[in-house]
């Protein structure tokens, strides 16, 4: 059975059943009911978190971080919120193209200079929080009332949004099931063996600082449309945010293992707490404590596992 | 034929990054206080450089437990709310009285340190990395900050952190000798004591720490506490700077802390640092978003102009030690 | 043909390779043999281009192929399976076996369905039993190392390097690489083949090359070539070092150990008496390491019970056996022993800080900088001062820093992990005469070598381990080289793999 054992390597089983007992609980207080205007709302929220993340997983799972993923949205919405006016193609081109160039800059610094990733990632992200203020102060610029709609509206069941959720992680886990995504695991897993095999780790790397940032630029983009306009911090959240879902999807955090179904349905999990606690009537106050809490033990149940096996097995050996 | 005596101790010596570094940054800020001088005037003025170095010392005592943990191998992301956190609490406990100012001070402090054991404890013993764990905790600790204001902190900071923060004893602002008592105490700690020692140890080699009989969990823990604490302080000391604690006050700290610690020569793969090198980069860092302030330069520009100096400083950095080799 | 043309090679510390001149023809497999630095393996590793030559050229079929860097290297079609495996753990061994190419549908995704296919097809046409979805790093290791040699044979590789290949395999898996081997021979690949097993020499190879303390002694045929001239060439009129004159122990009982088992540990005992040396032996990997290690903490027991001086040892961690005055200098310097950005003397206190430092922790400076240049004199090392980074100590010397670092917390056993391994003559015989002088004095000392004549010339009884337990155990007139070499190889014998 190669499916469950790849998802079971892959950590995704793990991000499955957090999903689902939130999911689950998510439903009761809701008395059951999810209707079609609920599934689009969610694929609504999540959108651009799951695209950022996406990002973010490329670049984590060869052991890197890219700390400016949220600033990178900022800047891709707020070109497209400029440039939409004059041609919505173009809007669109010019939006991911600087959002490549970011990425580029990120690859120049961690894969040419060498510099820690952390480091590095810390640096553009100032820099491109910069920029997305300077080009536009406040939030602003225009974005056609018709796009807005068609990105938001869509067929019941099939709503645009889901669509769109739909088809990133599609086209995520088409590139993983590529060479490429082989040699994405390969060197998260082993950077040396795998620079003896003949695989070409300078250019994986810096294609993934470029894939991360394209993602994330069309995760600013799509979140300029739905609300309608430009906002220089509107991506600041999702730095950290990116980082929690990637993790929550199973992901481990110096690479070589994850898939993008579980980096998904880690987002998908950190937008239904924020949903679960208002239906609960708890106050939003509980979502972040909750994120933290999940995120970490999310990550510690593994030596919790092993320790309790461990614990196990000298008192079996005592009695 | 590597056993030779060096050509000039004094050169290697100051070649190496913990040395070089603060150098750098000293003479940076020794720039940046020029060009302040030229835009403004009295921006040489004794007085004011002492200003700008009261503005510094949040930071600065921030950076302190950023930089122990940095030197032992990790980071610290859950500064931001843990500042936060203490100060709400630090001004709810006293309600903006005196009367009340050690239960303050306790629990405020007991709220750092708690973040910060909990690091400690989901680092060392649950091996969860320092970027999830030290994430996880900032949101943990948002929170509870969000649960017990209410979402709407109200209390002020009483009078005699008031006057720590902003009042002067003779010629010199309360809170410099606060921030560098509080600097000496850790330059002291790293470099004069056995944890100090261990602290470098760890950040450099776990394994030989662990073989040279070193408890590799408890020096781990230990560097997170301390981190928990100095994030305590800031937060109540900024409370009494901006006489009222308020949700998202701790944001500001947490990169820049990270920066200073880079700037200040340390390696983000833990082994090396100074206290000293992130003191001099947090006025550094501080006096620069005062100069481009004062050019009226876009908080945008700003930004950019923070960043590319990250990046130049560290480029150089390496440049140096190559050179060297 | 490969060609080795007046290769040079100097380390620093060590001159790995002296002028060497070499030729390896297709169809004929060169063995190289040699005592642990001889030079063999740094021959190898420049033809597979990880390490460049100092001088001389190194030709393939004429064309140079100096410096090629390892991608390089397979580019030219010269293939290297190294001891240290290179495979990615995490992958699966379809995928290692791939690497980088792994077969493709239409539309650019991975044929998994062919990946898994083409890989039963190579395990299978190699007869190897291993599944093609099991992870790399869930294997034995050796599987690990078949799996890695198929890899390699599938590169249809012009130039093939086997440094100690076998290391990981048992007797039939050795017998399996030799129909390996034998028919890239036919197939006409150029292959060197080292071991420091003679059986397999004359298993594998045609012609044998010996090499002692960096040059090539001779080149001979096989079949011309006994073991015992191969190794009277080997080792020669060695300059191994000057050996202190052995003196007796006093046979009071130090350090017990019954019935250690653990993941590598088989039914382990030994004892060690006040002043003696105990040496450990067999070849590398078969347990010796986590003998040490368990005796100091660092290495998990399932069962077992150490007693020193008559007093049952619960050791959970280093910190527990220092606290018993046990001392471990380990195998790896660099890695395990050193903390390479600190000083001389912050190293050599590491160990004793708690002895050194008041309350509350104030490390007591001048007592510190004392010891410190006490030691740097009893090192016999040139240096600026104390305040000198270790790393820019040559490895002898580094070594010695190590030992004193431990000898500083003055333990009534030592343990050490194969100390010479990559140090220079002078500093061996300097480490050779510490040794002898603490065991004179009472200390205990287990020693861990993986060269058979330090062990002959130092250790009072030798223990030679093979797969985790006590094969063998040497003294007196039986302590030979040969024996120790016979008792680390007796498990091919009891198996029956033909010559």
């Amino acid at each position: 059975m190669v499916l469950p054992t790849e998802m079971r390597r892959q950590g995704t089983v793990g991000a499955i059943a957090t999903f689902l007992v939130l999911f689950v609980i998510y439903l009761v207080l809701k008395g059951g009911h999810f209707s079609a205007f609920d599934l689009k709302t969610l694929c609504m929220n999540v959108l651009p978190l799951a695209l950022v993340a996406l990002g973010q997983f490329f670049i984590v799972m060869n052991n890197g971080i890219d700390l400016s993923l949220g600033p990178v949205m900022s800047v891709a919405g707020a070109v497209a919120a400029l440039s939409f006016p004059t041609s919505v193609p173009g809007a669109i081109i010019l939006a991911l193209g600087v959002a490549a160039l970011g990425g580029v800059c990120n690859g120049i610094l961690v894969v040419n200079l060498r510099l820690p990733p952390i480091l590095a990632t810390l640096a553009t992200m100032s820099v491109f929080q910069g920029v997305a203020l300077v080009i536009l102060p406040s939030p602003g610029g225009t974005v056609p009332s018709g796009l807005t709609d068609s990105l938001t509206h869509g067929l019941d069941w099939a709503s645009t949004p889901l669509l769109l959720l739909v088809a990133a992680t599609i086209v995520a886990w088409w590139i993983m099931s590529t060479p490429f995504g082989l040699w994405l695991r390969a060197i998260g897993g082993d950077e040396a063996g795998t620079l003896s095999s003949g695989v070409p780790v300078r250019a994986v790397k810096f294609s993934s600082y470029v894939i991360g940032a394209v993602l994330a630029g069309l995760g600013g983009l799509y979140l300029a449309i739905a609300t309608a306009s430009g906002s220089p911090t509107i991506g600041d959240s999702f730095i950290l945010l990116s980082i929690a879902a990637v993790v929550l999807g199973g992901v481990s955090i110096s690479g070589g293992r994850g898939s993008p179904v579980g980096v998904v349905l880690g987002a998908l999990t950190l937008t239904i707490i924020g949903r679960l606690l208002y239906f609960a009537g708890l106050s939003s106050f509980y979502q972040s404590l909750i994120n933290g809490v999940i995120l970490v033990s999310v990550v510690g149940v593994v030596v919790v596992r092993e320790k309790l096996v461990h614990f196990l097995r000298e008192w079996r050996h005592a009695g | 034929m590597q056993d030779r005596f060096a050509a000039i101790p004094a050169m290697r010596v100051l070649a190496r990054p913990v040395v070089l570094a603060p150098l750098t940054i000293a003479a940076g800020v020794a720039v940046l206080l020029v060009a302040g001088g030229m835009l403004a005037p009295g921006f040489l003025a004794v007085s004011n450089i002492l200003m700008l170095l009261a503005l510094s010392a949040y930071l600065g005592i921030a950076g302190i437990g950023e930089t122990i943990v940095i030197v032992t191998g990790g980071i610290d992301l859950s500064i931001a709310w843990t500042i936060t956190g203490a100060s709400i609490v630090f001004t709810g406990v006293t309600q903006g009285s005196d009367a009340h100012l050690l239960a303050g001070l306790a629990a405020a402090l007991a709220v750092g340190l708690a973040a910060g054991l909990l690091n400690g404890i989901g680092i060392a013993k649950f091996r969860i990395s320092p970027i999830v764990m030290t994430l996880g905790m900032n949101n943990i600790m948002q929170g509870f900050t969000l649960i017990y204001s209410h979402g709407t902190p109200s209390s002020s900071a009483p009078d005699s952190i008031k006057w720590i923060a902003t009042g002067w004893l003779g010629p010199v602002p309360v809170i410099v000798l606060v921030w560098f008592a509080l600097g000496a105490i850790v330059s002291v700690g790293l470099h004069a004591t056995r944890g100090g020692r261990y602290l470098y140890a760890v950040g450099e080699s776990p394994l030989v720490s662990r073989l040279s009989g070193v408890n590799n969990d408890r020096v781990i823990i230990a560097a997170y506490a301390i981190s928990g604490l100095c994030a305590a302080i800031t937060g109540i000391l900024f409370a009494g700077f901006s006489t009222m604690a308020f949700l998202g006050m701790g944001d500001q700290f947490v990169l820049p802390a990270i920066a200073a610690v880079v700037l200040g020569g340390a390696s983000i793969y833990g082994g090396r640092g100074t206290y000293v090198g992130t003191l001099v980069s947090a006025f550094f860092l501080t006096v620069l978003t005062t100069v481009l302030t004062i050019v009226n330069i876009s908080i945008g520009y700003r930004n950019i102009i923070y960043g590319l100096v990250i990046i130049a400083a560290v480029l150089l950095y390496r440049a140096y030690s190559h050179e060297r080799e | 043909m490969l060609s080795y043309e007046a290769i040079d090679k100097d380390f620093g510390a060590t001159h790995a390779v002296i002028n060497v001149t070499l030729d390896a023809e297709p169809g004929v497999v060169l063995g190289l043999v040699g005592e642990n630095g001889a030079g063999k393996s740094t021959l190898l590793k420049i033809a597979g281009g990880i390490i460049r030559q100092d001088r001389g050229k190194l030709n393939l079929d004429g064309k140079p192929v100096s410096g090629l860097g390892p991608a390089g290297a397979l580019a030219h079609g010269i293939v290297s399976v190294f001891q240290e495996l290179t495979l990615v753990r995490s992958l699966t061994v379809a995928e290692n076996l791939f690497l980088p190419a792994p077969p493709r549908r239409a539309w650019l995704s991975i044929d998994q369905g062919r990946l898994e296919a083409d890989a039963r097809v190579l395990l299978d046409h190699f007869d190897v039993h291993v599944s093609p979805d099991a992870l790399v790093g869930d294997l034995p290791l050796g599987q690990q190392q078949m799996v890695e040699i198929v890899r390699a044979i599938n590169r249809r590789p012009r130039v093939l390097l086997l440094d100690e290949a076998t290391a990981a395999l048992g007797a039939a898996e050795v017998e399996w690489l030799k129909h390996i081997v034998e028919s890239e021979r036919r197939r006409g690949a150029i292959i060197l083949f080292i071991s420091h097993r003679w059986e397999e020499i004359t298993a594998f190879c045609q012609r044998v090359a010996i090499m002692r303390n960096g040059q090539l002694v001779t080149v001979a045929d096989v079949g011309d070539m006994s073991h015992d001239r191969a190794v009277e060439l080997m080792t020669g009129a060695r300059l191994g070092g000057v050996f202190p004159t052995k003196r007796s122990p006093s046979g009071q009982a130090l350090l017990e150990a019954q019935g250690l088992v653990s993941e590598v540990l088989d039914h382990v005992d030994l004892r060690l008496a006040k002043g003696e040396i105990l040496g450990i032996g067999g070849l590398v990997g078969q347990g010796q390491d986590a003998l040490l290690k368990s005796l100091f903490g660092d290495h998990p027991l399932n069962a077992g019970k150490i007693t020193l001086a008559g007093e049952a040892l619960d050791l959970r961690s280093p910190a527990d056996a220092i606290g018993r005055r046990i001392a471990y200098v380990p195998q790896e310097r660099k890695v395990e022993g050193l903390l390479l950005q600190k000083s001389i003397g912050a190293n050599l206190s590491f160990a004793i800080l708690p002895r050194i430092s008041r309350f509350p922790g104030f490390i007591d400076r001048r007592e510190e900088r004392r010891i410190v240049s006490e030691a740097i004199e009893r090192l016999k090392v040139r240096v600026s001062s104390g305040g000198q980074p270790v790393a820019e100590l040559s490895g002898g010397n580094q070594q010695k820093v190590l030992l004193h670092k431990w000898l500083l917390t003055e333990p009534i056993v030592l343990l050490l992990n194969d100390v010479t391994r990559g140090v220079d003559i002078g500093t061996k015989t300097q480490i050779y005469a510490i040794i002898a002088e603490l065991a004179a004095s009472g200390m205990g000392i287990i020693l861990y070598s993986t060269d058979a004549h330090e062990l002959v010339e130092l250790a009072h009884r030798v223990l030679v381990m093979t797969e985790g337990r006590i094969r063998a155990e040497l003294a007196e007139d039986r302590l030979t080289a040969e024996e120790i070499v016979r008792a680390s190889t007796r498990i091919e014998e009891a198996n029956g793999a033909a010559n």
